[in-house]
């Protein structure tokens, strides 16, 4: 099963060549194997799985219809609800003990076929970092334990790229999908604003908080990302195949900054790749990526702040170190440079809008550098001011993080693609296009 | 600049009865954090015109 892309797997499920509860069982040994070194999960609920799985075999057999996820297994990350079981947020301060329904987009994953399997760590309400004062340990990074595997959907990364599950959702309020994708050498794919419902999802901060899905390649990415849509939605997994000739493809070379020699260099390959491929590529100026990363961050304090003001005052040590310093940012924070900041947003989101208009999508840089050593505080803080994500979390657009090869070091390299709203497709096309030059 | 800050953290914690939530190493955190906010502060001032928009534009154009 391992072996198989998300599509393959998908197909051979939907034939009745593999059937979803050895599917399950496949991904349960490896979760066995290899989840005591990097504690992806939470929870698997593995019996609710098993279940769930049966109920998906027993469907086929009896001839019911069978949907595009048939029998896929899709872990969960615990800040998003699934219907009888416990909600997290990787907190001591749970956000609850059961939940009474699913998130919309779990419901949509089901009916798409997909077989929910289990519950994956992140940094404590989507925010803090990887920590060692909240109730399980944090996630780590398959390719190196002793790296941070991204965050916050740290555990949906890597339960992903270890083979533990094929694909996962996370949730994306500054970069927390991509990230985790980029420093685990998957694909992550962040939607347009509320382009996934975000209904039964716990915030981090409203304004800015998007559903996203992990996956090992772009294929299997899009293929997900269709069934947590609304039903009627235009399919993005039918169209990835097409030429990108004559594609005016943006460049924001000013989102490099200061990063990592290697890390430049597959950026720069990937340039050269899509002018082979026919692709016009174009020199897109933008305002310093600071700018974004600031009014990101005063946004996500203010309104982190609001949601837990009451927890932290009534039982305040049931938060990590990590998140307790995050959120209490807010409290210094009052409605005027709330809103200057939520105008110069505005200001930012017409920048980034003129400069996309004649374009078909942009490129950039994903990480200005390697994943740190997971015990370094200051090395895992300095990680976060040196990357390219949070600007379309700001802004809105669909992005999407691929990987594009793996550096001396031996920790995969990534790029992102982003594009106008609505324009998920072709930020999945130009991305597919390059997985199938540069590799899995 | 970073005492004053830090005063005004510890009255400004005190004022909402957050103080039982720091530490020493949280209140560091929160120094730099104010002192990154008040810089942004001035960066958008100097960016946006004063009276281009009412403040509350964003909304009032949200919930037509």
């Amino acid at each position: 099963m391992t072996d198989l892309s998300l599509v393959d797997l998908s197909y051979a499920l939907q034939r009745g060549d593999l059937s979803a509860v050895d599917v399950l069982e496949q991904c349960l040994a490896r979760i066995a194997e290899r989840d005591g070194d990097l504690h992806a999960f939470i929870d698997t609920h593995a019996e609710d799985a098993r279940a769930e799985a049966a109920e998906r075999d027993k469907a086929r057999r009896n001839g019911l219809p069978v949907g595009p996820l048939h029998g896929v297994p899709v872990a969960i990350k615990d800040n998003i609800n699934v219907a009888g079981w416990a909600t997290t947020a990787h907190s001591h301060a749970i956000v609850t003990e059961r939940a009474n329904e699913d998130a919309r987009v779990v419901a949509n994953l089901r009916r798409a076929g997909a077989v929910i399997l289990g519950k994956t760590a992140l940094h404590e309400y989507a925010t803090g970092g990887p920590s060692f004062d909240l109730p399980w340990p944090p996630a780590r990074n398959p390719w190196d334990p002793s790296r941070h595997p991204g965050g916050s959907s740290s555990g949906s990364g890597v339960a992903v790229a270890a083979g533990m599950v094929p694909a996962a959702l996370g949730t994306d309020t500054a970069g927390s999908v991509r990230h985790p994708a980029t420093a685990c050498g998957i694909v992550g794919l962040k939607p347009g604003y509320d382009v996934i419902s975000r209904r039964g999802v716990f915030p981090l901060a409203q304004t800015l908080d998007h559903v996203g899905v992990l996956a090992r390649d772009v294929a299997g990415c899009a293929l997900v990302y269709d069934a947590c849509r609304e039903p009627g939605a235009a399919a993005v997994s039918a169209t990835l195949s097409r030429s990108l000739h004559g594609l005016r493809i943006g460049v924001i070379e000013g989102f490099s900054g200061d990063a990592d020699a290697e890390i430049l260099a597959a950026f720069r390959r990937q340039l050269t790749l899509l002018k082979d491929m026919g692709a016009c590529l174009e020199v897109v100026d933008l305002p310093p990526l600071a700018d974004f990363a600031d009014c990101t961050r005063l946004i996500i304090e203010a309104e982190s702040y609001a949601i837990h003001r009451s927890t932290l005052q009534s039982k305040p040590k049931a938060f990590g170190m990590r998140t307790r310093a995050k959120v209490l940012a807010g409290a210094f924070i009052d409605a005027s440079t709330y809103l200057q900041a939520q105008k110069f947003r505005r200001h930012l989101i017409g920048l980034m809008e003129a400069a996309l208009a004649p374009l078909d999508a942009v490129v950039c840089i994903s990480s200005h550098a390697f994943p740190a050593r997971i015990d370094d505080d200051a090395m895992i803080d300095q990680t976060y001011n040196r990357q390219a994500r949070t600007v379309f979390n700001l802004t809105g657009h669909p992005a999407i993080a691929i990987p594009v090869g793996i550096a001396s070091c031996g920790l995969p390299l990534g790029i992102q693609v982003a594009g106008h709203h609505g324009g998920e497709a072709m930020i999945c096309t130009i991305g597919h296009m390059l997985q199938q030059l540069v590799g899995r | 600049m970073n005492d004053s800050v830090g005063r005004h953290i510890a009255q400004r914690l005190a004022d909402l009865e957050l103080g039982d939530a720091t530490t020493p190493a949280i209140r560091e955190y929160l120094t730099a954090a104010l002192i990154r906010q008040r810089d942004l502060e001035a960066r958008m001032a100097h960016i946006l015109e004063p009276d281009d928009e009412p403040a509350l534009a964003f909304i009032w154009e949200s919930e037509r």
